[in-house]
């Protein structure tokens, strides 16, 4: 789960799209151009299919831990008072409700929030996303301020609106129905449904993580489809080179954006500890006693 | 701050360091500066909330006897709650150094006319292949150091803990009868 936050989804979004383009690796591999598939890769579905895989690393960690310690409790009152399968499902799903709305709203915002598939298949595709709108107006000569700061603000009015919601629908109800004993764990389904679980989980990971990798790397080897970087061709011949490498290390220059990414990650990760660190220590420490309102982490966070 | 939008974060900062009276006492706009200090900015609010549980896990009980025993506010810290924390900081770290080193949004908007950080400029699929491989190895090197200072810490605690016991046991038991003094030969 945590490689699938580690993993931008431009990354994601290129490698899907190295492996289904007409030249890419499939097509060059097997001499199949899978089009209906890239079809609709370039658009809509195909920005919510690398948006939800993402998702599911957030919503994961949203819900995990509640779920992990619900327990048996429910489930089994709702058999002894004779309810369906369904009705007890739906009585466990609605205790797991804040969490599934803590869930959907990470999701949201950083599905509304991403920049990476909207500016690589959104982009590619020729369909507007609100942060690459953003985008073009500040990336302009001369940068329109305005426009950009409109858009911005609809964006963060937008997500405003969605934590409103979740605090409303949450305040509506009360969804204290713990009785604080620890969750028991459930006990163990049988092997075919484990099995199906591990199947699932397995076609997943595929999905989401091994489709993409395969798509980068095998196209950084690929005669035909293979660039170094600063859109420098390579070799045109088919079958598997080292082409792009050679290009890469014969010219430093083309490796300047790795040192370069490589200082700016060390010296801003370094800065974003300390930052983290410093404020921590400042409630810690010296932080007063009194509403959290005044508590810098507060605000900061 | 988490929930504000990176490009949204970007083109505030990019208004903010173009204004002239900002740029006339700060002139960090169009330089690698403004990036480093978007990321930082950006970024700080992800390490502050997950370093918050080690630091409230450590708390400060610990701190507080260090400087009962005249121990200076830096040296309690660092040998009563960084000890206990390092670890969790040094996974931020690395969690933030992976991060960044891929992050889209500031990069594309911030990034300086002196040099493209890789992931704007990361067209080809060889150059995207070698960032991941420098960050794998920085992860490798910073946990391969990690392992080696934990091995070295626990081998130093095994040999002080060996010559503790043999200082221990040179001791005389108590209650048992002093050994009679050899007189001059």
């Amino acid at each position: 789960m945590w490689l699938l936050l580690l993993v931008p989804t431009y990354l994601s979004a290129l490698g899907y799209e190295d492996l289904l383009a007409p030249g890419g690796v499939i097509a060059q591999v097997t001499g199949w151009h899978p089009a209906a598939l890239d079809h609709l890769l370039l658009g809509p579905a195909g920005a919510v299919l690398v948006l939800s895989l993402r998702g599911v690393a957030f919503a994961y960690f949203a819900v995990a831990g509640v779920v992990r310690s619900l327990g048996t409790d429910l489930a089994d009152a709702g058999r002894v008072h004779g309810l369906p399968r369904w009705r007890t499902a739906m009585v466990q799903l609605s205790s797991l409700a804040p969490a599934l709305l803590a869930g959907f709203v990470l999701v949201f915002a950083e599905t509304v929030s991403d920049f990476g598939v909207a500016s690589t298949l959104a982009a590619d595709a020729h369909f507007p996303v609100i942060t690459y709108v953003i985008f073009t107006f500040a990336d302009a000569i001369p940068i329109s301020f305005p426009a950009a700061a409109a858009v911005s603000w609809s964006l963060i009015a937008v997500f405003a609106a969605v934590l409103l919601l979740q605090r409303r629908l949450l305040s509506s109800r009360d969804f204290s129905g713990r009785d604080g004993s620890a969750g028991q764990r459930a006990p163990r389904r049988g092997l075919a449904r484990q099995r199906a679980a591990a199947v699932c989980a397995g076609a997943f990971f595929v999905i989401a993580l091994i489709g993409p990798a395969p798509g980068i790397t095998v196209s950084s080897l690929l005669g035909g489809s293979a660039t170094s970087g600063g859109a420098v061709a390579v070799s045109n011949s088919s079958g598997f080179t080292l082409a792009a490498y050679r290009a890469l290390f014969s010219n430093p220059g083309l490796l300047s954006p790795v040192w370069l990414s490589l200082r700016l990650g060390l010296a801003g990760a370094t800065g974003a500890v300390a930052v983290g660190l410093v404020i921590n220590l400042w409630n810690q420490y010296r932080g007063v006693p009194g509403p959290r309102l005044w508590s810098i982490s507060a605000w900061w966070q | 701050m988490i929930g504000l939008p990176s490009i949204v974060l970007a083109a505030g900062f990019v208004f903010f360091y173009d204004l002239p009276a900002v740029y006339r006492v700060l002139p960090i706009y169009d330089t690698q500066w403004l990036l480093l200090a978007g990321y930082i900015v950006g970024f700080s609010p992800i390490a502050i909330r997950m370093l918050h549980g080690p630091l409230a896990q450590a708390g400060r009980t610990g701190y507080d006897a260090g400087r009962a025993h005249g121990s200076s506010a830096l040296r309690a810290w660092a040998r009563a709650v960084l000890s206990l924390i390092w670890r969790s900081v040094v996974s931020v770290w690395l969690f933030m150094v992976a991060v960044i080193m891929f992050e889209l949004p500031l990069s594309e908007i911030l990034q300086a006319p002196s040099g493209a950080p890789l992931a704007v400029s990361a067209t080809g699929a060889a150059l995207t292949v070698v960032g991941i491989a420098a960050v794998i190895a920085v992860i490798a090197a910073v946990s391969g150091l990690l392992w080696l200072a934990t091995a070295l810490h626990r081998t130093l605690r095994i040999s002080r803990e060996a010559a503790v016991e043999s200082l221990i046991a040179e001791l005389p038991t108590a209650g048992a009868p002093p050994q009679p003094r050899r007189g001059p030969a």
